[in-house]
């Protein structure tokens, strides 16, 4: 049964974009885990990985702690942290063939602590030696595990607006101790109170005592003058306004 | 009169029976997982310093830079070591890339595609490094990402590496973008390789071979 669900998801996912040829790859199913727990609760849950190139690919699991800096990137942190200890993957090696799948189970405890917690569960494929000295590439798909406890969350959010000459700067700043993932926009005013264009904020990640520094912009620059921006954000811990200005020089 | 009654009461039993065996039904089940995939042009990036003649390109897909760039060869290491200036730096193209076992000299980037199937932030960066080039760091390959286009709603994808060759390092993103629904983001990716004017070569030359891990990751 597991084989079968397996390939229905490698169905899936290779629906996306189909298969190609001469190529590595590798795709998973779900690409990330948000589990809402009590600490010392148990949690099991499974993802399926594809091999998404054209030839035969280890696959090796590895575990990493890790953050989201203000620039959007992923930081890998050094050192022992309580949930990748607590996770225990099966199997953590695995050979796929062309197209083939396979289901790995992740099983864990949530570890005591308080707010989200965050692990890195990355398939790296295998390395391919021979050939001539020189550079080569090798994929790896990463599924973050996000778990909050329950009863320790201390939601917060700072958000700053301004106008830098033809973007529009937001500064999301989170002090509290959960990964906020907020959706909005921001509406942008004329000078009579008009609205003139909205701008739409993708889903975007603050890290619990970090911050993210976005930028929008309009599709065509607005002409010469202020105006007033709100920003209007949304997230599983409740919605949030803030205005700022925007002088278009 | 037991009897009959018996055989209408088994009788009337059967009806719902007959009744399903006749409307018949379907059950039509739908499981659509969230799904994230990376995939890669499976290539080699060679940087040759033995090849006896190379043409030089005029550059690396549309990035000019202020080319032409010497192919990595026996002719372009000569006349590195004798025009380079004190404390600057060649970049070479590469002499061929290895595309599955063939090599080519008119396509020298690898294509990366990440597929996403699910809202949020995505980004494709530099994992890991493994290997070395001998004596001269992992930096002396410099990358950029270049032509990239998107179906979908993948979102507009932002090149990290801007119009210039940069350092391979860790943790280099390589493109970012923020998805509102199924799509796929497409770029060249390309190599470059620098030697340094207080560059030395050890007896035996220089040979290394360096994998380069593209990990894709959605937040």
């Amino acid at each position: 049964m597991d084989k079968r669900f397996a390939n229905l998801v490698a169905v899936a996912v290779g629906g996306l974009g189909g298969v190609l040829a001469q190529t590595l790859g590798l795709g998973v199913a779900p690409p990330r885990q948000e589990l809402f727990l009590l600490s010392g609760e148990a949690f099991e849950f499974s993802i399926v990985v594809v091999n998404r190139g054209s030839a035969e690919e280890t696959v090796r699991v590895s575990l990493a702690p890790f953050r989201v800096t203000e620039g959007g990137e992923v930081e890998r942190i050094t050192g022992e942290h309580p949930l990748c200890q607590a996770l225990e993957v099966r199997p953590m090696f695995m050979t796929l063939p062309p197209g083939g799948g396979e289901r790995v189970l992740v099983q864990g405890k949530a570890p005591p602590g308080e707010g989200t917690l965050a692990c890195l569960i990355t398939f790296t494929g295998g390395e391919r030696p021979g050939g001539f000295p020189g550079i080569q590439l090798r994929p790896a798909v990463s599924v973050p595990l996000y778990v909050t406890l329950k009863g320790t969350e201390r939601p917060a959010l700072r958000v700053g607006v301004s106008g830098e000459e033809n973007r529009l700067a937001l500064l999301l700043e989170n002090p509290g101790n959960v990964l906020q993932r907020l959706t909005g926009e921001a509406q942008v005013y004329g000078p009579n109170g008009e609205l003139v264009v909205r701008l739409p904020l993708g889903e975007t990640v603050v890290w619990p005592g970090g911050r993210r520094r976005i930028f929008l912009q309009t599709q065509t620059p607005l002409p010469t003058g202020r105006y007033r921006v709100v920003l209007l954000l949304e997230g599983r811990y409740g919605r949030y306004a803030a205005q700022g200005e925007w002088r278009v020089p | 009169m037991r009897k009959r009654a018996l055989a209408l009461l088994a009788g009337l039993a059967l009806v719902p029976w007959v009744q399903a065996q006749t409307s018949g039904e379907h059950e039509i089940v739908l499981d659509i997982p969230n799904a994230f995939a990376i995939e890669i042009d499976n290539a080699r990036f060679i940087f040759n310093f033995t090849h006896p003649n190379a043409a030089s390109v005029s550059g690396f897909g549309s990035l000019t830079l202020g080319g032409p760039y010497q192919r990595a060869s026996l002719p372009a290491l000569l006349d590195f070591i004798r025009y380079v200036q004190p404390n600057t730096d060649w970049t070479f193209a590469p002499t061929w890339v290895e595309q599955n076992g063939a090599s080519t000299q008119d396509n020298l980037s690898a294509q990366v595609r990440v597929t996403t199937g699910v809202n949020g932030n995505w980004t494709i960066r530099v994992a890991s490094i493994t290997g070395t080039f001998g004596p001269l760091p992992v930096s002396r390959a410099r990358y950029f990402v270049d032509n990239i286009t998107v179906r979908g709603n993948v979102g507009q994808a932002q090149t990290a590496t801007g119009n210039y060759l940069a350092p391979l390092g860790l943790n280099s993103p390589l493109i970012t973008g923020t998805s509102t629904g199924i799509g796929q983001a497409q770029f060249s990716l390309y190599y470059g390789f620098a030697l340094e004017a207080n560059d030395s070569f050890p007896p035996g030359g220089i040979q290394g071979t360096v994998t380069v891990t593209l990990e894709g990751i959605t937040l």
